[in-house]
C-alpha cells in the first residue's frame, strides 16, 4: 500500500498535473482501492471545512499583509537606515542586505515576499560600490528565506494546522533561530570577504550623526512588528486577528507614503488571490487525503514501518532531513510542506522529537529548499529583479548560505534549546 | 472561442474581486471586533463565524483565478526536458486532472448544499446562519472553476488541433516560476516609479 501510493503519487506529480488535482487524485484512488467505505463522498465537506477553519483564515490575510507591505514604501526607508549600522562591516551593504531582510521578517510571514521587497530595493548597489555580484545576489536570496522564520509565518500557521501544533509556541520557538541564522549569515559574508577582500567592495563611510538620524525610519517596522506578533503575547489577538492588524497598518503605511491608491490596492488584491487560489487548493486536497490515508491506516502503516527498521531516533530524524533536502531541490516550498508533513511528522513525533521543534526543524529545511537549484524559488526571485545574466550567478552566490543552513540545522539537531528555550521559559 | 476565453477569464477576474472584497471585508470586521473586544470588554462572536465562510467563499473564487493565470503549482522538473509536443500532452492531461479531482468536489458540494437546503440547516452558533447562504456562494465558485475549466479545455485541444502549441501554452502551458515573477515584478516597479517620493 505504501509503494502504490508513492508510486501512484510520483507519477501524477512528474506528468505535472498540478499539485493540488494530484493529491486529490491520489486520494481517490486509495479510497476507491482500500476502503471499505465510500470515502470519496467526503470531498466536498473536506473541502468545506478547509474553507472554514479559523486557524487558516491566517493564511490568505498573511498574504495580503506581505502583497500591502511589498507595496507600501516602507522598504527603502528601512533599507536605508540598515546602511549606517551596518556597512561599516567588511562585506558591506551586504550586511545591510541581510539586516533589512531580518527586519523585514519581522513583520511579514512570507520569504518570497522579502526576498523581492528588498532585493527591489537594494538589487542596484551592487555595481555601484563594486561588490561582487554573486555574493550579493546570494545575501538577498538566502536573507529573504527568514521571512518564514521569524515570526509572523504563513509556513508556520500551514505547520500548525495541519499538526495541531500551537502558533504562538511556534512563533516563539523562531526567534532565536531566525536571529542567530542571520548572524550566521553575516558571518559567512564576513569570512567571506575577509578571504577575498575584493568581494566586499567600496567602503562606505558613515558617521554616529548618519545612524541617530536614520533612527526614526525603523519605527514602522518596529511598530508593525509590536502589531502582529506582540499582540499574540499580550493575550490580546489570534494569529489571524493579528494578520488583520497588519494589513491595516501596511495599509495605513501606504498611505503615509502616499502609495495606497486604486491601482495598487488592485495589484494587493488580485495577487493575494492567486497565491490563495493555489495555497487553498492544495490544503482542500490535502486534507481530503490526509483523511483517506488516516481512514485507511496508511499513516499508521508508514510509522510502523518507519519504527520496524529499529533505526535510533537520530538516524531517523537523518534520513528525515536528507529526504527534504533532496526533495526541496526539486519541488515548490508550500507544496512540498502540505504534501509531506501530514505524513512524516506523526513518525518524528512517535520518535519522541517535540512538534513544536520538529516544526522549526521543517521551516529551516524549507528555507534551504528555497535556495538550492534547479527549483528554488528565491533564486528565482532575485534573478528577476536583476533581469540580466543568468540564474546560474545567483545559484553560486547563494550556495555559500547553502552551507550556512546546514550548519544552523545541525545546531538545532544538536542543541534542540535553541528553540524550545524561550517557549519552555514561557510555558513555566 | 476567442470569445468564450477571454468571458471566462473575465468571470475569474470578478469572482477574484469579489473573494478579495470578502477577505478586506474580514479584515475589517476582525480588526473591529478586535478593538472593541479589547476596550470595551465585549465580543460579538460571529465575526469568527462570518469571516470562516469569507474565506471559504474566496478559496472556491480563488481557484478559478489561479486557474486563469496558471499559477496553480505544477511539478516541471520533468515536463521542462521534453519536446513541446509532448509538453502540450501534459498541459492537457494537467487541465483534466484539475477538472477530475475538482468535479468529484462540485458532486459531492451539491449534495452538501442540496441537504442543507432541504433540511434548512443552519450553523451551531448564536447566529444561527442558515448554511444555504454561504454555501450556496462557495458552490457557486467550484462551479465557476469547472466551467472555466473546460472552457479552458475545449480551447487548448482546439488549439492542439490546429498544431498550434504556442496557443496550447497560452491557456493550459506550465508557467515557470521566473514567468509569474516577472509579471509581479514589473508591476511593482512600474508603481514605484508612478508612485511620488516624500
Amino acid at each position: 500500500m505504501i509503494a502504490a501510493s508513492l508510486a501512484l503519487l510520483g507519477g501524477l506529480m512528474l506528468l505535472s498535473i498540478p499539485v493540488a488535482a494530484s493529491l486529490g487524485l491520489l486520494g481517490l484512488a486509495l479510497s476507491e482501492f482500500y476502503a471499505f467505505l465510500p470515502l470519496h463522498r467526503a470531498t466536498a465537506q473536506m473541502a468545506w471545512n478547509a474553507g472554514n477553519d479559523s486557524v487558516l483564515l491566517a493564511v490568505p490575510l498573511f498574504i495580503l499583509l506581505g502583497e500591502t507591505l511589498l507595496r507600501s514604501g516602507m522598504a527603502e526607508r528601512m533599507y536605508g537606515a540598515m546602511v549606517p549600522w551596518l556597512s561599516w562591516l567588511p562585506g558591506g551593504l551586504m550586511h545591510s542586505n541581510i539586516g533589512a531582510c531580518t527586519m523585514f521578517a519581522a513583520t511579514c510571514g512570507s520569504s518570497v515576499a522579502t526576498a523581492a521587497t528588498i532585493g527591489t530595493v537594494a538589487i542596484d548597489q551592487a555595481e555601484r560600490y563594486g561588490y561582487n555580484e554573486r555574493l550579493f545576489l546570494g545575501t538577498l536570496a538566502a536573507g529573504g528565506t527568514l521571512g518564514i522564520l521569524i515570526p509572523p509565518s504563513i509556513n508556520m500557521i500551514v505547520y500548525g494546522a495541519l499538526t495541531n501544533t500551537s502558533i504562538p509556541k511556534l512563533y516563539l520557538a523562531g526567534f532565536v533561530p531566525g536571529f542567530l541564522l542571520a548572524g550566521l549569515f553575516m558571518l559567512t559574508t564576513y569570512i567571506a570577504c575577509r578571504l577575498r577582500p575584493a568581494w566586499g567592495g567600496r567602503k562606505i563611510v558613515t558617521s554616529w550623526a548618519d545612524r541617530v538620524r536614520v533612527l526614526p525610519d525603523l519605527v514602522p517596522p518596529l511598530l508593525i512588528f509590536i502589531l502582529v506578533v506582540g499582540v499574540i503575547y499580550a493575550g490580546w489577538a489570534t494569529p489571524s486577528e493579528s494578520a488583520a492588524l497588519g494589513v491595516l497598518a501596511a495599509a495605513a503605511l501606504a498611505a503615509w507614503n502616499r502609495r495606497l491608491n486604486i491601482a495598487t490596492i488592485r495589484a494587493a488584491i488580485e495577487g493575494t488571490m492567486k497565491t490563495t487560489g493555489m495555497a487553498m487548493a492544495i490544503l482542500t486536497a490535502s486534507y481530503f487525503l490526509n483523511f483517506v490515508i488516516t481512514s485507511i491506516g496508511l499513516t499508521r502503516q508508514i510509522s510502523d514501518a518507519v519504527l520496524g527498521l529499529q533505526m535510533s531516533p537520530l538516524v531517523t530524524l537523518l534520513w528525515v532531513i536528507v529526504f527534504y533536502l533532496i526533495l526541496g531541490c526539486v519541488m515548490e516550498t508550500l507544496s512540498m510542506m502540505i504534501a509531506t508533513v501530514p505524513i512524516i511528522a506523526p513518525v518524528v513525533f512517535s520518535l519522541g522529537y517535540d512538534p513544536v521543534w520538529f516544526g522549526i526543524l521543517v521551516i529551516l529545511l524549507i528555507e534551504t529548499a528555497m535556495i538550492t537549484p534547479p527549483v528554488g524559488i528565491n533564486l528565482f526571485v532575485v534573478q528577476g529583479l536583476r533581469k540580466r545574466g543568468g540564474l546560474n550567478d545567483v545559484i553560486i552566490g547563494a550556495a555559500p548560505f547553502v552551507g550556512t543552513l546546514l550548519v544552523m540545522i545541525a545546531l538545532l539537531v544538536a542543541f534542540p534549546n535553541i528553540a524550545m528555550f524561550l517557549p519552555n521559559a514561557l510555558n513555566e | 472561442m476567442e470569445r468564450l476565453v477571454s468571458g471566462a477569464t473575465r468571470v475569474a477576474q470578478f469572482g477574484a474581486w469579489f473573494g478579495g472584497a470578502l477577505l478586506v471585508l474580514a479584515v475589517l470586521a476582525i480588526a473591529a471586533e478586535l478593538i472593541f473586544r479589547n476596550v470595551a470588554g465585549y465580543s460579538f462572536g460571529a465575526v469568527d463565524e462570518l469571516c470562516g465562510y469569507a474565506l471559504a467563499i474566496a478559496s472556491t473564487w480563488a481557484f478559478a483565478f489561479a486557474l486563469v493565470h496558471r499559477t496553480h503549482i505544477r511539478i516541471d522538473t520533468f515536463y521542462v526536458v521534453l519536446p513541446r509536443r509532448l509538453q502540450a500532452g501534459l498541459d492537457l492531461v494537467a487541465l483534466l486532472g484539475m477538472i477530475a479531482f475538482f468535479t468529484v468536489v462540485l458532486r459531492y458540494g451539491w449534495d452538501l448544499v442540496a441537504r442543507s437546503f432541504s433540511i434548512g440547516q443552519r450553523a451551531m452558533t448564536p447566529l444561527r446562519t442558515p448554511l444555504i447562504f454561504p454555501q450556496m456562494l462557495w458552490f457557486a465558485g467550484l462551479v465557476a472553476l469547472i466551467v472555466i475549466a473546460l472552457i479552458l479545455l475545449a480551447s487548448a485541444v482546439q488549439a492542439m488541433y490546429r498544431g498550434d502549441l504556442a496557443g496550447v501554452g497560452r491557456v493550459a502551458g506550465s508557467r515557470s516560476a521566473q514567468d509569474a515573477l516577472e509579471e509581479e515584478l514589473t508591476d511593482i516597479e512600474r508603481l514605484r516609479a508612478a508612485g511620488p517620493e516624500r
